[in-house]
């Protein structure tokens, strides 16, 4: 028996010594294992959505844990996934663990989000719109997108898994407009601007709605951009009238944070104010969006790109519509013109450029400026009334009567047309313009018969042209006389006439534009006067609604 | 019983360098790593983004768990140890997004009663985060509630930079907003937007309202 039990205990021994050694291996192996574990490595991006399944081993394994993730991610126990969006960068290591299954570490390094990628965004759609849209470093995604009238707004945590630095940072989402209009999709890809001037500029490009409107925004780089690139200051600019309508203006005062703030008056008299921001594009233009939607224009709007142009050889800078063309100015209300439910379509070209608010205007019209281009307003409807004989009265004195006509009446001819303005006071620094003092015009009489011969109109200013510069803002306003003379009672039964004066005084307003592209052009500054016209429509019921709107025509002031 | 014991310590002799071996062998662990294969998803555009095509966003599946032979990326940057709870700065920015969301949420609220928690919350932001903070504001608020915000613009001790993005932001928005802020800020001397409202109102301003004014 000994000799067994010592049998067995060697053999105890031997078993002892071979499990330890099978420890041994086992623990090598295990730990090898475990090595090649620590060794993987996940990549992943703040603000970029993240997905990730559980390693094989833990596919069925029971009570997983997941520790060491950046802030973030969550491992979900239902889908047996990580998943989130990182919010911090850096490198962190996360043990996966579960009842029964070898823990597993591996490195997740978490990259930041690119500069570019992140900030502020501005931009337009094509065919008109505005569009803006901030990124925080964390990816998460608000902005809103403005056209025809509507506002939409959107939002999202981050950018879509699958984003990168390489391949660009892209979302998909629902832009939505409130309870009244369905959501449109709107898709964006951010990307660095393919030959930047600027490392930090991203560029948004992408499609919003089912008619796939483009979409493109620009990241504001000017926190981080050579000042001398902003064009700070104000800059005064006028959109061309034309046949049937008269010159809008725009003022614009440009920050060193490369914000914009635009005032003006359209050319029918309506007043828009907006803001903006400074683009700087990848080709290196400086530009910024217009699109104002004024309520009454019943979804139109004002729709431009304005660049800011440094002239060749230098100088002080110019405005221009980048790439050319012309502004979109669409009213789509249907009391907008004569012709009931047509609105409007015009396309003005801007001129103007940079403004001095403290301006000497001596150094740009020393000698004077001339009102030049104004247009005649329209003919007054004027009621005439007419005397007769009744000649189908059989009475051997047939009695007399009368009756009115309505009649269009042409002015008088007499415009600010050639008016001279001069630069005041009349030695120094040149802060204002002045037109002559304005005259009435008088009566005139035959001095034999006493005849009524009619108005005298040559004079300085027979128009009684007024005129007040803000020097501040380039703004010019004033008012002028318009004429109509007109025989309002004629009696043919004596060849006696009546004459009518009728006085209509017109408003008009404008801006002075010293600086542009084309300085020789001889538009000095350009605005607009209204005349109200009156139009009627039939409306279902077939009755006549009548209806007032603003005729718009063009004032010029020469140089 | 010597046997049990004599087997626990030979198990014992046997772990405890295996346990010291794999530990030296895990620290001198350092495969020859072949290029670093990111199982990060590919994004690709189809066409170049100045033809203004939709982009295209090509998912590949979600990344699985590295293979065996999953490099080691070459950093110097120190492990980060995680950070699971939220820092003050963290709450403060969740709770003013939080507060954004809840008054577009319950648009029947008054903006004007709204207008103080907002503030509230927004003077909680670390001011590093009030400039993308205001911006999370304007961008979703509705012009509805969009006087919500006055509690801060109106405190012309906030950052002029918030108080510019807010202003800029009611340029654009409804002739009521625009005309009730321009108006208001015109009013107060001190307020840094104060001269950019009166510039705007003395071009968009007809001369009739700026006589009843006077």
């Amino acid at each position: 028996m000994k000799t067994r039990i010592h049998s067995m205990r060697e053999l105890f021994i031997n078993l002892s010594k071979r499990i330890a050694a099978f420890a041994i291996v086992l623990q090598f192996v295990f730990f090898c294992a475990s090595a090649q574990g620590q060794g993987a490595y996940i990549d992943s991006i703040t603000g970029v959505a993240f997905e990730m399944s559980l390693p094989a081993a833990f596919a069925d394994a029971a009570k997983v844990a997941v520790k060491g993730l950046p802030a973030g991610l969550k491992y979900n126990a239902l889908t047996r996934k990580i998943t989130g969006v990182p919010t911090k960068s850096g490198i962190f290591n996360v043990v996966i663990s579960a009842t029964g299954v070898p823990a597993q570490t591996l490195t997740m390094n978490t990259a930041a989000l690119p500069v570019w990628a992140y900030g502020e965004f501005n931009g337009y759609l094509e065919g008109g719109g505005a569009a803006s849209m901030t990124v925080s470093a964390q990816g998460k995604i608000s902005g809103k997108l403005a056209s025809g009238g509507n506002n939409y707004t959107f939002s999202t945590t981050a950018y879509a898994s699958g984003s990168s630095p390489e391949s660009g940072f892209a979302f998909t989402v629902n832009a939505s407009a409130g309870k009244a209009l369905p959501p449109l999709p709107l898709a964006l890809l951010v990307s660095q601007a393919a030959s930047p001037s600027i490392q930090t500029l991203g560029l948004a490009d992408g499609q919003l709605g089912s008619d796939a409107t483009p979409v493109k925004l620009y990241r504001n780089v000017w926190k981080e951009t050579d000042a001398a690139l902003n064009p700070i200051g104000y800059y005064t600019a006028t959109l061309t009238g034309a046949q049937g309508y008269g010159s809008g203006y725009l003022t614009f005062t440009v920050t060193d944070k490369g914000r914009i703030k635009t005032a003006g008056n359209l050319a029918d008299g309506t007043a828009v104010s907006l803001s903006g921001t400074l683009i700087l594009d990848d080709t290196g233009r400086v530009f910024t969006v217009i699109y104002t939607s004024p309520a009454a224009y019943n979804g139109g709007c004002l729709f431009g790109l304005v660049e800011f142009v440094t002239p060749d050889g230098g100088g002080k800078m110019f405005l221009r519509i980048l790439d050319g063309g012309a502004f979109l100015w669409k009213n789509l209300n249907p009391l907008a013109t004569a012709e009931y439910a047509s609105g409007f379509l015009r396309e003005p070209v801007l001129s103007g450029g940079w403004y001095n608010t403290m301006i000497n205007l001596r150094d740009y019209y020393e000698n004077g400026l001339t009102v030049g281009g104004v247009e005649a307003p329209p003919a007054l409807q004027m009621t005439v009334r007419y005397i007769d004989y009744n000649y189908a009265s059989e009475a051997e004195n047939p009695p007399r009567i009368s009756w009115t006509e309505v009649t269009d009446v042409a002015d008088a001819g007499v415009s600010p047309n050639g008016l001279g303005l001069s630069v005041t006071p009349a030695t120094g620094s040149g802060t204002g313009l002045t037109a002559p003092m304005a005259q009435t015009p008088a009566k005139m009489f035959d001095p034999d018969t006493k005849e009524f011969l009619g108005y005298n109109y040559d004079l300085d200013n027979p128009t009684g042209l007024t005129l007040k510069l803000t020097r501040t803002t380039g703004i010019f306003k004033g008012t002028f006389n318009s004429y109509y003379d007109y025989v309002s009672v004629d009696d043919w039964t004596t060849g006696k006439q009546t004459t009518g004066h009728v006085v209509k005084k017109s408003s008009y307003q404008g801006a002075l534009t010293p600086e542009r592209e084309d300085k020789g052009d001889g538009m000095a500054g350009r605005g607009f006067y209204l005349t109200p016209g009156k139009s009627e429509y039939q409306n279902l019921q077939g009755k006549l609604i009548k209806y007032t709107y603003n005729q718009s025509y063009d004032f010029i002031i020469l140089q | 019983m010597r046997i049990e014991a004599g087997y626990r310590l030979m198990l014992i002799c046997g772990l405890l360098p295996a346990v010291l071996i794999g530990a030296v062998l895990l620290r001198s662990f350092n495969p020859v790593a072949p290029a670093h294969q990111s199982p990060v998803r590919k994004v690709s555009r189809d066409v170049k983004t100045s033809e203004h095509a939709k982009p295209v966003i090509k998912r590949e599946p979600a990344p699985k768990w590295p293979d065996e032979s999953g490099s080691k990326k070459e950093s110097g940057a120190a492990v980060v140890p995680a950070t699971e709870a939220k820092t003050l700065r963290e709450q403060a920015v969740a709770s003013w997004e939080n507060q954004i969301d809840d008054v577009i949420a319950y648009a029947d609220v008054p903006a004007k009663e709204s207008s103080w928690l907002i503030k509230a919350a927004f003077d909680k932001l670390y001011k590093d985060d009030q400039f993308d903070g205001i911006h999370y504001g304007l961008n979703l608020l509705p012009d509805e509630q969009f006087p919500g915000l006055y509690g801060i613009l109106y405190d012309k001790n906030e950052d002029p930079e918030v108080l510019d993005a807010i202003f800029s932001d009611a340029l654009n928005r409804s002739e009521e907003i625009k005309m009730t802020v321009l108006k208001s800020l015109r009013k107060d001397r001190e307020h840094p937007m104060f001269f950019e409202s009166s510039r705007i109102l003395d071009v968009i301003e007809t001369e009739e309202e700026k006589m009843t004014r006077k």
